[in-house]
């Protein structure tokens, strides 16, 4: 498995915001984090960055787990923000190769395959250019520049269909294919779910800091005969359930 | 609307006095009536040494007096929200603004009459003009102030570009005849002919502001300037949240970036390099202390007085200089690298030795261009690299690790 979380309890404070969350991302799967605000996706997405320690239970990437090595941990992990933050002093050239030295890539290679991605999503004119002079999106598809020019296991997408062009999330979708190709696992959290419903392989459906159900969209739709037929129907259906909660 | 105004007031000037109170502290007031005291010396023995009718004197209180009316602007205490939040209440907005102008038009007019006292001198030497002429002059500029302020409310509202040209330029113009009749002619003809402008002005506004609508962006970008202007001159003493330092290409300075190796283990100096040139805060910190520590060298004679100021000023400027290791923890990514936190700290001190070593190198340069002896020069320098090393790998590792 690439990624496995076990009984993950966590939080920023004392009081736990996930409660005993488990799931797993397996080597060329695209898993769907779902779930509405609040519900606890950026907690599970910080506990696995390693932004925040976890009270109880492990994440392990490929066997290894933040405690015991950091910097091999780190290393397998690729994140794309939902809000893209960039350094104000660099240029996009920059980032780029300080993503590089960070990641210890080879330079040729990474540049290689850093040309194509700027011209899919036509920042090639731009590498001097800095962040200042970036609109939302183009710093959200410098972030994926960024992500996709590291050689990762795991790539974890913070809501990326919101503020991206209908160009950009096809090559986005296009991108998460071929590395899916290449043995990488995704996970990527989201609210579009039409968009998710095709192109993710499982779900894993949050609610009120719980996995509410796991699996398969065929399996979610066999355990809830009367959700729905779309992921949309199943899930607002699921949540309507316990809104007085 | 006139709460609101009074409501927004209170706050800017508790903010201000907050600042004020920063700027103000001890040693700059002993400092500034030192200064002032002395600007004041200088200036009644300049007196002295003139004679009347000097005609380039006049012409240059002319142009003082002109020049002087663009001090001090409408502060409308407007804010980025209120494009959508008062929006709807437009119509309002011009009780709101009226408020606005009183409180500007005291800050402003207490400006001229400053400025007009301390012209009054010259005056009297040069053109003999006294007593009731010396007011109708001080009318004359206060008329002069109020027209120009009242065009600045009008043109909080959307004026057609060239119309609002056109009166800038004219009003600018006029003023300037004005204040030239006043000191060459008369200043009674001056002043009756400011109060007619101040006066068109005002009826001018009243047509105008209630057939158009209200310059939101113009009006509150305007305003975030003013205060910008503001919060730099506060900035100069303390640190002004506000003020966030503005990054600046510097092509020029790209040759020292070819020193930082290129790999992993120097990762974060690859960052904290480029952010250290290309930055405004920082790098002009260093600056403005390293240029003003090498004056000091230079002047202070050579002793034990040079080396404790040389040992202090590097203190202050390694000292300042820790924030900036953690400038960059607000971006995750400084996070999620894969490289330890022990390598950014020594990548960070990496940073601080060159940098303190370059401004030990300038502090040891000034020393000796001020012809102090050879062996002075020497103990300053081995001073300097003993100081910035235990700055540097104790200090800082103390501080930041």
């Amino acid at each position: 498995m690439t990624l496995a979380v076990k009984h993950l309890v966590g939080g920023y404070s004392q009081i736990p915001v996930l409660k005993d969350i488990s799931f797993e991302v397996a080597p060329g799967e695209l898993v769907g984090l779902i779930g509405l605000n609040g519900a606890g996706k950026s907690t599970t997405i910080n506990h696995i960055i390693g932004l925040l320690t976890p009270m109880k239970g492990t994440i392990a990437l490929n066997d290894v787990t933040l405690a015991q090595d950091p910097q091999a941990y780190k290393a397998q992990i690729a994140y794309i923000p939902e809000t893209p933050v960039l350094y104000e002093e660099l240029t996009l050239k920059e980032h780029l190769e300080m993503t590089m030295l960070a990641y210890g890539l080879d330079q040729e290679k990474a540049w290689q395959r850093a040309t194509e991605l700027l011209k899919t999503f036509r920042l090639a004119n731009k590498l001097d250019w800095f962040p200042a002079n970036f609109s939302k999106g183009m710093k959200q598809k410098v972030m994926i520049v960024c992500a996709f020019i590291t050689n990762a296991k795991l790539f974890i997408i913070d809501e990326p269909f919101l503020g991206l062009d209908p160009l950009a999330v096809h090559d986005l979708l296009k991108l998460i294919a071929d590395v899916k190709q290449q043995g990488a696992a995704v996970l990527m959290s989201t609210h579009v779910l039409d968009t998710a419903e095709k192109a993710c392989d499982k779900f894993v459906l949050l609610h009120a800091g719980e996995v509410q159900t796991q699996g398969t969209f065929a399996e979610i739709k066999a355990n809830y005969p009367d959700a729905g037929e779309s992921l949309n129907d199943i899930y607002l259906s699921l949540t309507g359930v316990t809104r007085d909660e | 609307m006139s709460d609101l105004f009074q409501t927004r007031l209170q706050r800017h000037l508790r903010q201000m006095l907050r600042y004020l109170r920063l700027v103000f502290n001890d040693h700059f007031v002993i400092a500034l009536m030192f200064f002032v005291g002395g600007l004041g010396l200088a200036y009644s023995n300049w007196l002295k040494t003139i004679g009347p009718h000097d005609v380039w004197i006049t012409v240059g209180i002319g142009l003082v007096l002109w020049l002087g009316l663009e001090i001090s602007h409408i502060a409308t205490l407007l804010e980025p929200a209120d494009a959508v939040f008062l929006l709807p209440r437009e119509r309002d907005l011009h009780a709101y603004l009226v408020h606005a102008w009183r409180y500007s038009w005291w800050l402003a007019q207490l400006v001229q009459v400053v400025l007009i006292g301390l012209v009054i001198p010259l005056l009297m030497i040069i053109n003999h003009i006294t007593g009731w002429a010396l007011l109708a002059l001080l009318v004359a500029q206060l008329a002069l102030k109020d027209s120009q302020l009242t065009l600045s409310v009008t043109r909080l509202y959307s004026l057609n570009p060239a119309t609002e040209r056109w009166a800038r330029v004219l009003t600018g113009l006029l003023s300037l005849a004005i204040i030239a009749v006043g000191l060459a002619v008369t200043p009674w003809l001056g002043a009756a002919l400011a109060l007619v402008l101040a006066i068109g002005q005002r009826y001018w506004h009243q047509r105008v502001w209630s057939q158009s609508v209200v310059a939101w962006r113009d009006d509150i970008k305007r305003e975030a300037n003013r205060m910008l202007g503001i919060y730099r001159f506060f900035n100069l003493f303390t640190d002004v949240p506000m003020v966030q330092g503005s990054v600046k290409r510097r092509h020029y300075l790209d040759w020292l970036l070819r020193w930082v190796p290129s790999d992993q283990r120097h990762t974060f100096s690859y960052l904290y390099t480029r952010g250290m040139l290309r930055g405004t805060e920082f790098s002009g910190l260093v600056a403005r202390l390293t240029v003003i520590g090498a004056v000091l060298l230079y002047f202070s004679g050579h002793g034990w007085l040079a080396i404790v100021l040389d040992v202090i000023f590097i203190y202050l400027i390694g000292f300042q200089l820790l924030p900036f290791y953690k400038q960059y923890d607000s971006i995750v990514f400084t996070h999620i690298y894969p490289v330890a936190a022990k390598t950014r700290l020594i990548n960070f001190q990496r940073l601080l030795r060159n940098v303190l070593s370059m401004t030990g190198i300038v502090f040891t340069l000034a020393f000796w261009i001020s012809n102090a002896p050879l062996v002075q020069v020497g103990i300053l320098l081995v001073i300097n690299a003993i100081e910035i090393y235990l700055l540097v790998t104790w200090y800082a590792r103390m501080r930041l690790a």
